[in-house]
């Protein structure tokens, strides 16, 4: 398994707003299939770290490789890099303007120039999946929380990236609308996408991650596989926080 | 003034209003629309995005448009039209630009038309500029931010995504402007501009019967604004899908209520 390159390596990443620290010397990295999860308090920099990645963010200095280009370089294109690395948000960030079948069709037509009707059946496809088959006519303002979340992965898978970044994605949710989300990204999981999770659900870091990070104050604290994450690590802080934590 | 008086002047001057009825209704209808055509580019110009890593001369020239977008609304939102009119008028007459020369035109639509006209939409221009400022910005980061995440281009995000919902939010706010430059296009007649008020100048000097001509004048640009106010009504129900029910007067007749329950 570690013969393989990985898909996303992150080296050095280091970001400031101003005064502020945000990320100090992060480094990391993610292999084809792998599911990792972010822990870590509010303002550790789980978020920053997400959305560096996509480059909604700018690093201040280090290295973003993806397949082994560095896609901080000034030649890179943003758009070329945000089409293959897709992104869930907390708050859906769904088009108003648009049903959520058209939310799903039109990155596809405009951005990876697919044809009208191929973006279509994809899309209407990607929605029956996530359960929202019934809903392709609707708006965003007619839908619930948990039905946008749902319309906002259909999104994204149906750009077919070769990674998903969710940003906690269950944060704005209603308590019962959270484990049915959980479970599709489960089964996406399962589906050999690439996934990086920012989340405060501990159940889906112990079952569904393949490694997890424990961020803290802007450095990697402590990163492991799950059981050791969850039981093995003494480290007092991390234990404090899952102890404590939602 | 008596009611002989009225009808006497519809009776003998009411193609004056009628003329001046059509070259209001044009002026003020080209007018908000090339404005607000105009307006869209000038928002982007005031709302150039400046990446923080651009370097110095992309910087600089955005920088710039930014300042002269500015400088414009400014401008222009800070004179009346009035006076506006006088300077271009008597601008171009100076540079030896006669527009009765330029464009002839017939009857009402004679060269002073059009340059009524280019000064109304230049000043619409400035105010629409605001109004789609205002509604960009209304618009979420959120919005922005999915459609950038998709991969799309700041082009794409803006006319996909960001324009359509703030030119919708922005509709009660453009029509009052149509109702406003209806109103408004009444200051070109000092640049002769055969509008409504000056075709009811005119009428008044020939029939001397002053206060009749300006009481039928109020009473049509009355109806004009109302009629206009019910239109904008009618295409705010038909944006929103509710049914096409008109209903002028705002009253919740039991039909309409019906008929929207029904479409919920």
């Amino acid at each position: 398994m570690e013969k393989e390159n990985p898909v996303i390596e992150l080296r050095h990443i280091a970001k400031n707003f101003g005064e502020g620290d945000i990320l100090k010397d992060v480094s990391l990295s993610v292999n084809k299939g792998d599911c990792l999860v972010i822990l870590g308090p509010s303002g550790s920099g789980k978020s920053t770290l997400l959305r560096c990645i996509n480059r909604l963010e700018h690093p201040s200095s280090g290295e973003i490789l993806f397949h082994g280009k560095n896609i901080l370089d000034r030649r890179v294109k943003e758009t070329e890099v945000r089409q293959k690395i897709s992104m869930v948000f907390q708050s859906f960030n769904l088009f108003n303007n648009m049903d959520a079948l058209e939310n799903c069709v039109i990155g596809q037509v405009k951005v990876l120039g697919r044809k009208r009707e191929e973006a279509v059946k994809i899309a209407t496809k990607n929605l029956e999946n996530v359960g929202m088959g019934d809903r392709l006519h609707y708006r965003p303002k007619s839908l619930s929380g948990g039905q946008k979340q749902r319309v906002a992965i259909a999104r994204s898978l149906s750009m077919t990236p070769d990674v998903i970044l969710f940003d906690e994605p269950t944060s704005a949710l209603d308590p019962e609308m959270v484990q049915g989300i959980l479970d599709l990204m489960k089964d996406i999981a399962n589906s050999g996408i690439t996934m990086i999770v920012v989340t405060h659900e501990m159940s889906f870091a112990r079952d569904v991650a393949s490694r997890v990070i424990f961020m803290d104050k802007g450095v990697i604290a402590n990163e492991g596989t799950p059981k050791y994450i969850f039981e093995e690590c003494e480290d007092e802080r991390l234990r404090r926080f899952i102890n404590g934590g939602r | 003034m008596n009611s002989g008086d009225i009808s006497y002047l519809l009776n003998n001057y009411f193609s004056f209003f009628l003329r001046g009825i059509a070259s209001t209704i044009l002026l003020s209808l080209l007018g908000t629309f090339g404005g607000l055509l105009l307006g869209v580019f000038l928002a982007f110009g005031m709302r150039v995005h400046i990446e923080a890593n651009d370097p110095w001369y992309h910087k600089a020239w955005k920088r710039l448009i930014q300042f002269l977008c500015h400088a414009y609304s400014i401008l222009i939102r800070g004179t009346p039209m009035m006076v506006q009119a006088m300077i271009f008028k008597y601008g171009c007459q100076a540079m030896g630009l006669n527009w009765n020369a330029i464009a002839p035109g017939i009857a009402v639509f004679d060269g002073w038309f059009y340059a009524g006209l280019i000064v109304i939409t230049l000043n619409t221009a400035a105010y629409m500029g605001e109004i789609v400022k205002s509604g960009l910005n209304g618009v979420g980061s959120d919005q922005t931010e999915g459609a950038l995440s998709l991969g799309m281009s700041r082009g794409e995000t803006l006319f996909l995504v960001e324009l359509p919902q703030a030119l919708r939010n922005a509709i009660p706010t453009i029509g009052n402007e149509w109702i406003v430059n209806i109103k408004d296009s009444s200051v070109l007649n000092v640049i002769g501009v055969a509008e409504l008020y000056f075709m009811s100048g005119q009428a008044a000097n020939k029939s001397y019967r002053t206060i009749a001509a300006f009481v039928i004048v109020a009473v049509i640009y009355l109806l004009l604004t109302l009629i206009t106010t019910g239109l904008l009504k009618l295409v705010e129900r038909k944006l929103d899908g509710k049914p096409f029910v008109p209903n002028f007067f705002h009253f919740n007749s039991k039909k309409s209520q019906a008929a929207e329950k029904e479409a919920a």
